[in-house]
């Protein structure tokens, strides 16, 4: 007590010292918000209402930017194929990986390493796992074509048509995202009480019911987890169809941010890029607010 | 989990029904578990062929002759030794800076306290919300103002201040930790920076190790930044290397799978290692929802 009363007479109390110390400990990440975030979102914005190519300097035009973004044929082009890829990808990541968690739920043996091939595809290099995708995907010696015409189908221009393109970069991406989407439903399923399940044995469910009435609603919170982050992520999609298609044949699998990399960094239309990443940015927060919106729907969070 | 297991369900062959329920649910589970793995088992198989085994009609899964020359010759082709030097060099120094720093602001968000310490919280919060492509060009006309670019600074310098995923997930962590030991450490006469280093980072090494992997291998696979910021042949990173060996060699699929083979192999050794940490990591993301 004695330490304490003698630190009373100092300005630099215990407390009041504590407290510094902490705001310093936590000054890191604001400083770099700082730098990497708040300087850059303004920068952006004035960025999105000059003309600049990097060489001369910008040149203040206003909305111009904007008008050429919403005028342009490209915005509607570039924001139908990232939904295309999402209406694929999210859906068919989560059915699959719900599937595998429910199989894998059932206490069965070597679920482990089940668990370690499933979830393989998710953490190797992207570029990688595209090359070797592209390679099955090869219209002339690949393989899935090697497989059609052995079964005596029409081979299929997998990457090269453009119907096909976006959704063949979309599987590549089910089958890479389903391990991930694994296991956070398996975390899921993990946290449902089994007594749910024995007083519904009790009251005779079938599985479909006992699976209907208790797993699914008490799936909901990961479900909506995985539906959001997947949203984000996705329709912030690049480096599948860089990689595999370069954004071709045509504009058929240009992606939002293919289409800012491109505008920035081969065009160097520094302005444009800008007001087509707030456009990207102002689709995703009213996608998401709107499934927060929803979420009271169908989101069962009592348990 | 395996008391469970026996307790639920007979592992002998007793319940004829269950078995058979079990056994099905096993050739499912190895279907799939045979398309998760095939794109990798087809590229060794690939790797190893020569230039017109590669073509053949019909496709053979185990290559006759297997030759191996593809591996060197790839492994030259890309300058792989300094792409994997350069891919490291990167990624363990963003990875270790990140950690400790990030680990460092999560305690000061979860053990101390100080004005508008909640407020900056939600502008930490905040930030994870604005999709990277808003900030990408603007950062890198500072970076282009700072002449880094086709340095690796860009890529380690804004992961020194910590990121706004990893501190979360740190001071999920930290806020189970019972206050008491940072009193009683108090009472030793310790400050925070020592609880935070000698007492609390200790006691959180397992989530640090599943972050930590995370993050190296989210560093080691990035794509788009390395792209935008290197451009010499010298600074490459693996993907960038990868990307660029299949721009020259688009028609040679057997070397391209051989480059595929070498620089996915760090990355499966350290996921066989790590597993478990990996899988940990995932699942405190998942938290979040």
């Amino acid at each position: 007590m004695s330490v304490n009363q003698a630190q009373k007479k100092n300005f630099w109390t215990l407390e009041r010292r504590n407290s510094i110390i902490g705001f310093l400990m936590v000054s890191p990440i604001l400083i770099g918000i700082l730098i990497f975030f708040v300087v850059p979102v303004i920068f952006s914005l004035y960025i999105s209402f000059h003309e600049w190519d990097m060489l001369h300097e910008p040149s203040f035009i206003g909305i111009e930017n904007y008008k050429t973004v919403f005028g342009g044929e490209m915005l509607g082009i570039i924001f139908k194929n990232t939904f295309v890829y999402c209406i694929i990808a999210i859906p068919g990541a989560i059915f699959f990986g719900l599937l595998l968690a429910l199989a894998m739920n059932a206490k069965i043996r070597g679920v482990a390493l089940y668990r370690s091939a499933f979830f393989m595809p998710n953490i190797t290099t992207t570029v990688a796992v595209c090359i070797v995708w592209s390679w099955l995907y090869n219209k002339d010696y690949g393989l899935f074509n090697n497989i059609l015409t052995m079964v005596g189908l029409e081979p299929i221009g997998w990457l090269t048509t453009q119907a096909w393109a976006m959704p063949s970069v979309a599987i590549m991406t089910v089958w890479q995202a389903m391990g991930y989407d694994m296991i956070l439903l398996t975390a899921g399923l993990k946290g449902i009480d089994e007594t749910y399940y024995e007083a519904a044995m009790i009251d005779g469910a079938n599985g479909w019911q006992r699976f209907r009435k208790i797993t699914l609603p008490m799936l909901t919170p990961t479900l909506f987890f995985l539906l959001v982050t997947h949203c984000i992520s996705y329709m912030q999609m690049f480096d599948a169809a860089f990689i595999m298609t370069e954004g071709g044949p045509g504009y058929a699998t240009r992606s939002i941010v293919m289409q800012i990399y491109n505008t920035a960094f081969e065009y160097f239309r520094m302005g444009e890029a800008a007001a087509y990443a707030w456009v990207l940015f102002a689709v995703v927060f009213v996608i998401t607010i709107f499934q927060f919106q929803l979420q009271d729907k169908w989101v069962n969070y009592d348990v | 989990m395996m008391s469970e297991q026996v307790k639920h369900t007979p592992v002998h062959f007793r319940g004829k029904r269950l078995n058979v329920r079990h056994l099905i649910l096993h050739i499912v589970l190895l279907f799939v578990c045979f398309i998760s793995m095939f794109p990798f088992i087809w590229m060794i198989s690939s790797s190893l062929k020569n230039s017109s085994l590669i073509f053949s009609y019909p496709p053979q899964l185990i290559p006759n002759p297997v030759s191996f020359s593809n591996y060197p010759e790839a492994w030259k082709a890309t300058n792989m030794s300094r792409a994997m030097l350069n891919s490291l060099f990167i990624a363990v120094t963003a990875t270790v800076g990140n950690c400790i720093v990030s680990s460092m602001v999560a305690y000061g968000f979860a053990k101390t306290n100080f004005k508008g310490k909640a407020v900056c919280f939600m502008i930490v919060m905040s930030t994870m919300m604005v999709p990277f492509q808003v900030v990408l060009i603007p950062q890198f006309i500072i970076f282009r103002n700072f002449g880094w670019i086709n340095t690796f600074y860009p890529l380690i310098v804004p992961q020194l201040f910590g990121t706004a995923a990893n501190v979360f997930m740190m001071r999920q962590y930290m806020m189970k930790i019972p206050d008491d030991f940072r009193d009683s450490a108090f009472i030793d006469g310790c400050g925070h920076l020592r609880i935070w280093f000698q007492i609390i980072l200790p006691m959180c090494v397992p989530t640090l190790v599943s972050l930590g992997v995370l993050t190296f291998m989210g560093h080691w696979n990035n794509y788009l930044g390395p792209m935008i910021y290197l451009n010499s042949r010298k600074n490459m990173t693996v993907p960038l290397v990868l990307r660029t060996f299949k721009g020259n060699y688009a028609t040679k699929w057997n070397l391209l799978m051989a480059a595929s083979c070498i620089a996915l192999a760090p990355v499966i050794v350290l996921y066989t290692a790590c597993q478990k940490f990996i899988i940990s990591g995932i699942m405190l993301g998942g938290i979040k929802g």
